[in-house]
């Protein structure tokens, strides 16, 4: 039956962690929070090591609102910088990818080397004699590492190594990445009009299949569908790798009219038709669909407002009818004309507008599906929804059901 | 009889009115048999050429006739398409580059441009009309909002 106001603006009956307020979604004052307590503190993915394949090779990018480039400065060293002159503070590299040489400002023309070294100011006598001397504006480096040719980036030179972040949750992939020299090939961005964390959490939604018909077809009628296990990892990740008993999840592509099975072009390590997912918190996804991976990651611009990127990897000097073969099929699924990835924006917009203004108040996962085991959650089970807002809580010090009372009560 | 530049056209641009109008037999019935459907752009972020969709008759009928169990973005397309060149390979196929603009129209009447881009077609004037035998949509706009199910 319908609910009155006093009812609809109650809180869910239904333990604390099972809901969260909308507010997390919205609020300003929580976002610039997140900025400083969860964004600046975790290990944020900046692309593939294919994009920086030789010397020079480089990637602009923002995080945080600030400009960053990442750079392979040497054979041996990424490195990634505030894109920001030390002497009037203009963005220094403005082209989104390319290879340089050195950065130089366009400014008034001071150039930086690939480590980031200060090396030149135009007309330096003015300086010599009154400083600062060149050695000493050097650009602010930001810490950065690789994983199984992913390279990350992160503000705080204190967090616990990439690796040990990644933990068990780089299980599912790692290997498969490693045994292959992999690219890019896919690359398109957008701007969502929702927050971040919506975003990813539909990635990691997977109840929400049953609102795409392709995975209505092809997925959820498959054997095993129902039988996978939830995998957590105490630092916020989660994955869906295979069923309880080990083996492999199928998806039947040839159930969508049109579509053929993928059986060929299968990477090593996975079975025909293979599907895995793998979030890592904050907010990178990774999925394989037996003959394409996806990297999804999303850049936060404000409460409200969200640069989704994605990228499919493909094999180095495969062929081109084998990359053809691969990437028609990343496409059907993830690119801008396909039949996933743009509805999951449109679902994504849709909650962001009724949430904006209170319509919703609550955000509700309280789904508990359990295996046989009794102890394992199904992939419908909203149990990774409620591991990731234990996490933000955790680093946000207060609730997720309740973050602004809770920080009226503290005050 | 041979097919004159107007005819080719004609078949351009009803290819961009009947997918506005989502009649999407008629927008099939002006492709060959062994046609082949893309869109293209250059990724400056990766520094490569890249397809974001790839169809064949099969794949775009089966796609069309999905379209409307999809969830999908409301509101209309309109295409407005103007024919630069059109360019004769021998007897029976031509070449024509067409530029064209996306407007996105959402469901409050709200329109703006969408995209734009270039059409690469070749077109065979075998036969009696002429037919749309591939087509390469190159888009110069590399972000398309949330999306669409449907060819440009």
């Amino acid at each position: 039956m319908p609910r009155t106001a006093d009812q609809y603006l109650s809180a869910p009956q239904v333990p604390g962690d099972n809901y969260v307020h909308a507010s997390v979604y919205t609020d300003p004052e929580l976002y610039e929070e997140e900025k400083e307590n969860i964004l600046r503190r975790t290990w944020k993915f900046v692309c593939h090591i294919s994009e920086l394949a030789e010397v020079g090779d480089y990637r602009s990018h923002t995080w945080t609102g600030i400009p960053l480039v990442t750079v392979r400065s040497t054979e041996d060293k990424i490195s990634t910088f505030v894109n920001s002159c030390s002497h009037r503070g203009a963005k220094i590299v403005r082209d989104p990818a390319g290879n340089m040489k050195h950065m130089t400002c366009f400014f008034h023309l001071w150039e930086y080397d690939l480590l980031g070294n200060c090396t030149y100011q135009t007309r330096d006598e003015a300086y010599e004699a009154h400083g600062p001397a060149k050695k000493d504006l050097g650009l602010r480096e930001v810490r950065t590492d690789v994983f199984a040719g992913l390279v990350f980036m992160n503000y705080d030179g204190e967090a616990m190594s990439l690796r040990d972040y990644i933990g068990d949750a780089g299980e599912p992939f790692e290997d498969i990445f490693n045994q292959y020299d992999l690219e890019v090939f896919h690359y398109n961005q957008t701007h969502v009009r929702g927050n971040w964390k919506a975003w990813y959490l539909t990635n990691c939604d997977l109840y929400h299949e049953w609102g795409h018909l392709v995975n209505r077809t092809t997925s959820v009628l498959a054997p095993g569908y129902h039988d996978r296990p939830w995998r957590l990892n105490p630092e916020g990740h989660g994955y869906n790798a295979h069923l309880l008993d080990g083996s492999p999840f199928q998806v039947q592509y040839q159930k969508y009219k049109g579509w053929q099975n993928r059986d060929d072009l299968v990477f090593k390590g996975l079975v025909p038709g293979e599907f895995r997912v793998i979030d890592i918190f904050p907010n990178l996804s990774v999925f394989f669909r037996a003959t394409c991976i996806r990297l999804n990651h999303s850049t936060p611009l404000a409460p409200g407002h969200t640069l989704m990127e994605e990228r499919g990897l493909g094999v180095k000097g495969e062929s081109k009818e084998d990359r053809k073969v691969r990437s028609k099929q990343f496409v059907q699924i993830w690119g801008p004309f396909s039949r996933n990835a743009s509805e999951d924006c449109a679902y994504v917009e849709a909650t962001h507008e009724c949430q904006e203004h209170g319509a919703n108040p609550y955000d509700l996962m309280s789904r508990l599906e359990l295996l046989e085991d009794n102890v394992h959650e199904r992939i419908h089970s909203d149990t990774y929804l409620r591991h990731f807002f234990n996490k933000w809580g955790e680093y946000m010090g207060r609730p997720a059901n309740n973050p602004k009372n809770f920080m009226t009560a503290a005050e | 009889m041979t097919i004159s530049d107007d005819q080719i056209k004609n078949v351009i641009y009803k290819s961009c009115s009947v997918l506005d109008a989502e009649d999407f037999d008629a927008y099939m019935d002006l492709y060959t048999e062994e046609f082949d459907y893309k869109v293209t752009n250059y990724s400056r972020e990766i520094r490569k050429e890249q397809e974001w969709m790839d169809v064949n008759r099969a794949e775009l009928k089966g796609l069309l006739a999905n379209v409307p169990q999809h969830s999908r973005l409301l509101g209309s397309f309109m295409r407005h398409a103007t024919v630069y060149e059109i360019e004769r390979n021998g007897a029976d196929t031509a070449n024509a580059l067409t530029y064209v603009t996306i407007y996105y129209t959402t469901p409050e009447g709200a329109t703006r441009v969408w995209a734009v881009g270039r059409y690469h077609d070749v077109i065979d004037v075998s036969g009696e009309t002429p037919l749309i035998a591939d087509r390469d949509m190159k888009l110069e706009t590399r972000e398309v909002g949330i999306g669409t199910h449907l060819p440009m």
